[in-house]
């Protein structure tokens, strides 16, 4: 009879196991921003190992499966505390999009990290920018998709910290499980900021921005507000970077769009057919992105950002 | 509870099983808004329990459709699993991850205990009329 409490005991046990895997040894930042985004780049799309506490090394061939995604976070974690900000995990599960399906499966299960870069006046009102770090699928490195988002948004965290005077809190967000065709990290974590109440001014999504055939430095905006687009399109005048907006509605941006939230999402022409053609493949590597135009581009997210934190 | 019941451990086990790890799934969903596989597992419960209070023919009765139910959703899912490996369907990690070995784990294991529950219902309650 004992077997009959026992078992069912043991099975609870065993579904509560964890791996735990090591924290990542980042070392020293380099000190330009390029130099910055070609080594998150090169670390996140397996072009180069990423060193762990306990001594080994751990290639990131993609960033699709359990482990390799509890590594890129590992790997977020000790960046921002090379930039001695506080890391934050915002765990969700997902219903499956069809109620029937869920009899048979598990939820989506995932992991944004985040950090906060607090206003230097007190202020409740949030500026975020956001990227995903899931890659398309197994041994799909995702130089560009989209290494070259998060690239982008470290580098303007880092640039934002010596921003004096910031009006508005900065929340940098690495979204998961973006490319699991729903974009359920950002979903869950726009459904989290309205339940929390959370005061945003606007949201930021770069995916997808390593990429220009015709190096003319084009940018693309899907669906911005009027204010919001007026503001790039300023920035863009000023840094000479062609702009043209789309009412595409998908990604990350989406998701807030869809919670009543002001959004934005930027990445290359891809609209206008500016793209490498290696996107969700194993060819999407490191020597795919053009690093001047992921410069251009984040140069041009910064200009934005610091203009909206004076604000 | 009739003592026939308690004293099968090889039905009692499967059965305590397999109700757990459907309420942890009715528990997890309806956290999440969910509540159709809550709903249902409670509908069966209700109906053990009614049955139990009823008969034990009824209970056995019950636990046989909840065993030949089991059996359905194990069978689906190996199905998914085969042709999702056959046919390299799903790129979702998501789906690969609960079609994949793990998967595969999980309804083989339930596909047991709902053979074992099935069995077991039958066998007993074939002793206990021969018994009557």
């Amino acid at each position: 009879m004992k077997q009959v409490f026992f078992l069912p005991l043991l099975f609870l046990l065993a579904c509560s196991t964890r791996e735990q895997l090591p924290s990542v040894d980042i070392g020293d930042l380099p000190q330009s921003e390029i130099e910055l985004q070609k080594m998150i780049i090169r670390q996140l799309a397996g072009e180069e190992d990423i060193a762990l506490s306990n001594g080994e090394k751990y290639r990131l061939n993609s960033r699709w499966t359990k482990e390799e995604r509890s590594i890129s976070i590992r790997y977020f974690e000790a960046f921002l505390q090379q930039l001695d900000l506080p890391t934050y995990k915002h765990h969700y599960q997902m219903p499956n999009s069809n109620p029937a399906v869920d009899l048979l499966i598990e939820p989506l299960r995932g992991t944004n990290v985040y950090t906060i870069l607090p206003a230097s006046t007190p202020s409740t009102e949030y500026i975020i920018i956001g990227g995903h770090y899931d890659s398309d699928g197994e041994n799909f490195p995702g130089a560009i998709d989209n290494g070259s988002g998060v690239a982008l948004i470290s580098s303007v965290l880092r640039q934002a910290q010596n921003i004096e005077n910031r009006n508005k809190n900065l929340l940098v967000i690495y979204f998961d499980q973006e490319e699991e065709n729903i974009s359920a990290g950002s979903i869950a974590f726009a459904k989290f900021l309205k339940a929390k109440q959370y005061n945003i001014h606007s949201v930021h999504c770069y995916d997808l921005i390593g990429w220009d055939a015709d190096n003319n430095k084009e940018v693309q905006l899907e669906l911005p507000s009027p204010n919001i687009k007026r503001l790039y399109q300023k920035h863009a005048d000023s840094l000479d970077i062609p702009l043209f907006t789309t009412q595409a509605e998908s990604s990350d941006y989406y998701s807030f769009v869809k919670e009543g939230i002001n959004a934005v999402g930027m990445s290359q022409a891809y609209a206008k057919g500016d793209v490498s053609g290696k996107k969700d493949s194993p060819e999407d590597k490191y020597h795919l992105v053009n690093f001047a135009y992921l410069a251009s581009s984040t140069q041009l997210a910064f200009e934005v950002i610091k203009e909206l934190l004076h604000e | 509870m009739n003592k026939a019941i308690q004293n099968n451990a090889f039905f009692l086990v499967p059965l305590v099983l397999s109700l757990l790890f459907f309420l942890r799934k009715g528990i997890q969903y309806a956290m999440m808004n969910r509540y159709l596989p809550l709903c249902i597992l409670v509908v069966l419960l209700l109906l053990l329990l009614l049955g139990i209070q009823r008969s034990e023919r009824a209970f056995f009765r019950l636990s046989k459709i909840w065993a030949i139910l089991l059996i359905f959703w194990s069978i689906a899912r190996l199905f998914i699993s085969i042709v999702s490996q056959v046919t390299n369907t799903f790129d979702e990690y998501h789906l690969n991850h609960q079609f994949g070995l793990y998967g595969v784990g999980l309804s083989m294991g339930m596909l047991v205990i709902g053979v074992m529950i099935f069995r077991n219902a039958k066998k007993t309650e074939k002793a206990k009329s021969i018994i009557n």
